[in-house]
This record gives C-alpha cells, sequence and structure tokens, in this order.
C-alpha cells in the first residue's frame, strides 16, 4: 500500500483512493468519556464513573474487533420489529 | 431423592391426593425461606401473606375437584418478574417502587396449574453481573460456601433451589443467568429456545437476548414444568406459536445413536482440571448410554462474542437512559458504568451485531445438522469468592466475565436451547455444571439426556451441609 499522507490520518483511520481503512482503535480515555458524555449526551459525569466507563468501553471495543471485520454482505438486522402489532 | 426435598412432581401428588394440604406445604417453605435469609440473601422480599392466599385457593381448587399439575408447589421468582401488588425491584433502588399490576405471563401460568409463589428472589442489579453481590438487598451467597458468589445474574433463584427451600424458581438469561448459577449452586437451570416462553411482564436487560426459564432440582421437573410455562402469548411478539410439546413423555425414551458434539476450541480451552474431569466422566456416560461422540467445529465464536457485547450493552442502555438520567447515583457500583458505557456503542455496531446474528445463526445451523446435542462445561472454574476480579485457568488468570459467560452467551446470540446440570463436585465441595445444547426448540432431547443423566448419578440429589 503507498505511504498515506499524515494529514489523512484520523486516530488509525485514514482515507486512500475514497477507501476507509480502519485499524485497532486507541484506548478510550477519561477525557473521551467526558467529552462524549457532555457533548453527545449532555451528562455530567462523576470521575470515578468516568473511568469505569472508559475501562468498560475499552474492554467492549476489543471483544467487537473481530465483529467489526466479519463480511456482513446483504443480511439486514435481525430485529424483532412487526408492522402489524402481533403478526411477526 | 434426598427426603429434605421432594420433586414438583412428589409435591403435586400429595396435595392433589390431599395427603397434605396446600397450606402445609407453603407453611414449611416459608419457615425454611426465613430460616435461611438472613444468612444467604435468596430473597429481595419474602410474602408469606400471598402465599399463604394462593394455598387457600388451590386447597380450594382440589376440593372442587380440579386437577393442577403443580397443585401447591412452592414456587419463586426472580425480582424482575412481576408479581402483581409486589415491587418489581430489579434488585435495586431504582425500582423499587414500581408495583406490579399483575403477573408476568410466565409466574401466571405457574399460578394458574398450582404452584404457590413465596416471594421475590434476588439478583445482580438489573441482571447486569454475575456474582449476585447485591449492595441493596445484600450480596447473595452460595450454599455450598457463603465465602462465595452464587453465580447470576439469576442467584436467588439457584440458592433457593439448592437450600431446598423450594424445588422451582424463575430466572431469567441473557448471557447465562439461568445456567451460570445453577451450575454453582449445584441445581438444574433450562434456558428454553428464544420464543419458546414469554418474557412479557419481565423488566428487559436485552429484549432481543432475554429468555426466561425455570431452575429445578431435577430435568423431570423442569420438563414438568416448561410444558406449562410455555406457548405463544400476545403480550409478547416474540412468542413462539409451535405447539408445546409434552417434554416428560419424551423423557424415557433411549439415547442409543444420539449423536453428542464436543468442540475443543473455546468449550475446552482453558478449564480448571476438575471441572474437565468432571465435564469428561459426564460424556463418557453417556457414549456408555450408547450416545455417539461427534467432534465438531462451531464457527464465528469471536465475533458472536462482540455482537453479544454490542447487543446486551446497547438494548440495556436503552433501556436505562431515563433512569440514568434521572437516578444514576441510585444504580449500584458496578452497574452503573456498564450502563452508561452502553450509551456510547456506535449504532453501527449495534445493527453489525444484528447482522452478524443472521450470519452466525445460519452458519450454526450446518454445524447443529451433524449433531442432536452439543456439550460443554456450564463454566470452566467452580464459585470464585467474592471480590475476585480473576480466574485461575491454564494458559494464566482470565477475567472472571470472559471465563464465567464465554460459555454460555453464544447461546443466547443464537437463540438456542441449553441446560446445566450438576456433573461432580470439586475436593474443596464445590459444585460443577455440564451445559447440554442443542437446536431451536429441541427442549425435549436436552430434558431427555439431562433426565437419563440424572438417573445414572446423583450429583443433582446432594444437599449443601449449611441447608441440612
Amino acid at each position: 500500500m503507498a505511504a498515506v499522507h499524515p494529514a489523512l490520518i484520523r486516530g488509525k483511520t485514514w482515507v486512500s483512493s475514497g477507501v476507509l481503512y480502519m485499524a485497532e482503535p486507541f484506548p478510550v480515555t477519561t477525557e473521551t468519556v467526558t467529552a462524549m458524555a457532555a457533548q453527545l449526551l449532555g451528562m455530567s459525569l462523576k470521575p470515578s464513573d468516568t473511568a469505569a466507563t472508559a475501562g468498560v468501553l475499552n474492554s467492549l471495543v476489543a471483544d467487537m474487533q473481530a465483529l467489526r471485520k466479519l463480511p456482513l454482505g446483504d443480511d439486514e438486522p435481525a430485529t424483532t420489529y412487526a408492522a402489524v402489532e402481533g403478526q411477526p | 431423592m434426598n427426603a429434605a426435598v421432594p420433586t414438583c412432581r412428589e409435591i403435586a401428588d400429595d396435595v392433589q391426593s390431599r395427603k397434605r394440604s396446600a397450606r402445609e406445604v407453603v407453611d414449611a417453605a416459608l419457615a425454611r425461606a426465613e430460616k435461611f435469609q438472613d444468612q444467604f440473601r435468596a430473597f429481595t422480599r419474602i410474602t408469606p401473606e400471598i402465599a399463604r392466599r394462593h394455598a387457600k385457593r388451590v386447597d380450594e381448587r382440589i376440593k372442587q375437584g380440579e386437577k393442577l399439575p403443580l397443585a401447591g408447589v412452592p414456587f419463586a421468582v426472580k425480582d424482575l418478574f412481576d408479581l402483581e401488588s409486589v415491587p418489581t425491584t430489579y434488585g435495586g433502588k431504582v425500582f423499587a417502587d414500581r408495583i406490579a399490576k399483575s403477573h408476568a405471563t410466565a409466574v401466571r401460568k405457574l399460578v394458574d396449574a398450582g404452584a404457590v409463589c413465596l416471594g421475590k428472589l434476588n439478583l445482580h442489579e438489573c441482571a447486569f453481573g454475575f456474582t449476585g453481590a447485591n449492595p441493596t438487598f445484600g450480596d447473595a451467597r452460595n450454599p455450598w460456601d457463603p465465602s462465595r458468589i452464587a453465580g447470576g445474574s439469576s442467584s436467588g433463584s439457584a440458592i433457593a433451589v439448592a437450600l431446598g427451600i423450594c424445588s422451582l424458581t424463575l430466572g431469567s438469561d441473557t448471557g447465562g443467568s439461568i445456567r451460570h448459577p445453577s451450575a454453582l449452586c449445584g441445581v438444574t437451570g433450562l434456558k428454553p429456545t428464544y420464543g419458546r416462553v414469554s418474557r412479557a411482564g419481565g423488566l428487559p436487560l436485552s429484549w432481543t437476548m432475554d429468555h426466561v426459564g425455570p431452575i429445578t432440582r431435577t430435568a423431570a421437573d423442569a420438563a414438568l414444568v416448561l410444558k406449562l410455562m410455555a406457548g405463544a402469548d400476545p403480550a409478547d411478539e416474540t412468542s413462539s406459536r409451535r405447539p408445546v410439546p409434552d417434554y416428560r413423555a419424551e423423557l424415557s425414551a433411549r439415547i442409543r445413536g444420539l449423536r453428542i458434539g464436543v468442540m475443543h476450541r473455546w468449550f475446552f480451552e482453558a478449564l480448571d482440571a476438575e471441572v474437565a474431569a468432571a465435564v469428561g466422566h459426564g460424556l463418557e456416560r453417556f457414549v456408555a448410554l450408547g450416545a455417539r461422540q461427534v467432534e465438531v467445529n462451531l464457527p464465528l465464536l469471536e465475533e458472536t462474542l462482540g455482537a453479544h457485547r454490542a447487543i446486551l450493552f446497547s438494548e440495556a442502555s436503552s433501556f436505562q437512559r431515563p433512569y440514568l438520567a434521572e437516578r444514576a447515583a441510585d444504580f449500584a457500583d458496578d452497574v452503573r458504568p456498564l450502563l452508561l458505557a452502553g450509551l456510547f456503542i456506535p449504532a453501527a455496531d449495534y445493527l453489525g451485531a444484528l447482522r452478524a446474528r443472521r450470519i452466525i445463526r445460519r452458519e450454526w445451523a450446518k454445524v447443529f445438522e451433524s449433531i442432536d446435542v452439543l456439550i460443554t462445561p456450564t463454566t470452566p472454574v467452580t464459585a470464585t469468592k467474592f471480590g475476585d476480579a480473576t480466574a485461575d485457568v491454564p494458559g494464566g488468570p482470565k477475567p472472571l466475565v470472559r471465563a464465567y459467560l464465554d460459555l454460555t452467551l453464544p447461546f443466547n446470540v443464537t437463540g438456542y436451547p441449553a441446560i446445566s446440570i450438576p456433573c461432580g463436585f470439586s475436593k474443596a465441595g464445590l459444585p460443577i455444571g455440564m451445559q447440554l445444547a442443542g437446536r431451536p426448540f429441541t427442549e425435549g432431547t436436552l430434558l431427555r439426556v439431562a433426565h437419563q443423566y440424572q438417573q445414572e448419578t446423583e450429583w443433582h440429589e446432594r444437599m449443601p451441609v449449611l441447608a441440612k
């Protein structure tokens, strides 16, 4: 693969020839959790919760790596929605 | 059978034939529940008035000539199922004032069949954990060693059966929450196929992976109870319309020729030696009964783990978001960060997991064409001490959440039925559980295999010294 221009690197995600490549993500920090809670959810978290939440998120992200690499083809989500209530 | 712990069937026969009244049976069970409550914390609430009212009604129905398959059988329910007029606390402070207006469907079916509810059972708060440590209602403790965890999240459900308080409890299972405490407490726990038993009237952890099932002392009792609990329910659109078989009628059929699958990778890789030996002996027993061992290789297990994480955390946090916004401080300290973390799972991961689920289901179905039952340990180690963070397994310490749930959670993602039955004890006197899983809606096969094993062994009859 050709060298990636540093300006295109965002975390460990970069764009080359219109394709988005994703490598292993950086660890989630307490600062990230604090910012996301405030900016995305409007929540202010206690420092102890922020640290614990960051720890959980890092574990989750690690456990989801294999899932993220699975080719999903044309499969739709297996939700339980039914257009007419009670008639799945 | 140990005389101190009659089966559901034996109790029902006695009450139906009026050898004993339902009231007598229930009074004895209530006394036992009270006796052990301080030490083991099986219950969040014992409901003697309701139990005696139910018992009186059962005795009246029998006098009127009704045949009740669970006549006077005491039971209790994990405190996330609704019991009319009683708070459904979810094991914590946040839901403490949520008074149920009616019974959950599964509870109602058991009461209609003559069972008598003793109360609500302790759990890991919000069903989001596997230790049973509970700051609101007290830590649910293992009857075989109170310094150890009972497993969870249906902790009290397994404890109450292990202590002989009742021979039937209700649990829910989203990653192993029926099978895990059943294994650690030495009782029988069945997670039916997704949709086999209505989820209506139970507080959700994960709508698409929650399963409702019985914890009993024997597989025969589980067969009796499942027949009564299962079936379509207008209140749960995911409940199956398939006919419900008479599981008890299948129990005695021979297992000769049955294909029992074994998968070493993932399920037998990092096991305590005593657990490996006990499950190995169980497999030998099935082979001696005429079953055929088949090596299999279930695909996509790492992806299944990832899907479980994405679905569980996303759905749990979606349900709890309003409560987190208003009462975050009232959640247990070990549960709150889990719920907060779920708010940050990308929607693309959640939907990817729901898409992956179809692929996993398709690929697993191919493998299960070659076997009738998959045998695995339920857990790779026996009950750990409160406060332990890792399990000592070959290859080095493993985080408990991975050690305890990796072997059970794949069957929540696929919705396949699975049962845990006692298959031995460690030198320290702790129970060991064996898991049997099958194709969707083959509970009859699993119960038959489990029953035949229990006809040949006595592990399920053992009682903790502290309960005698």
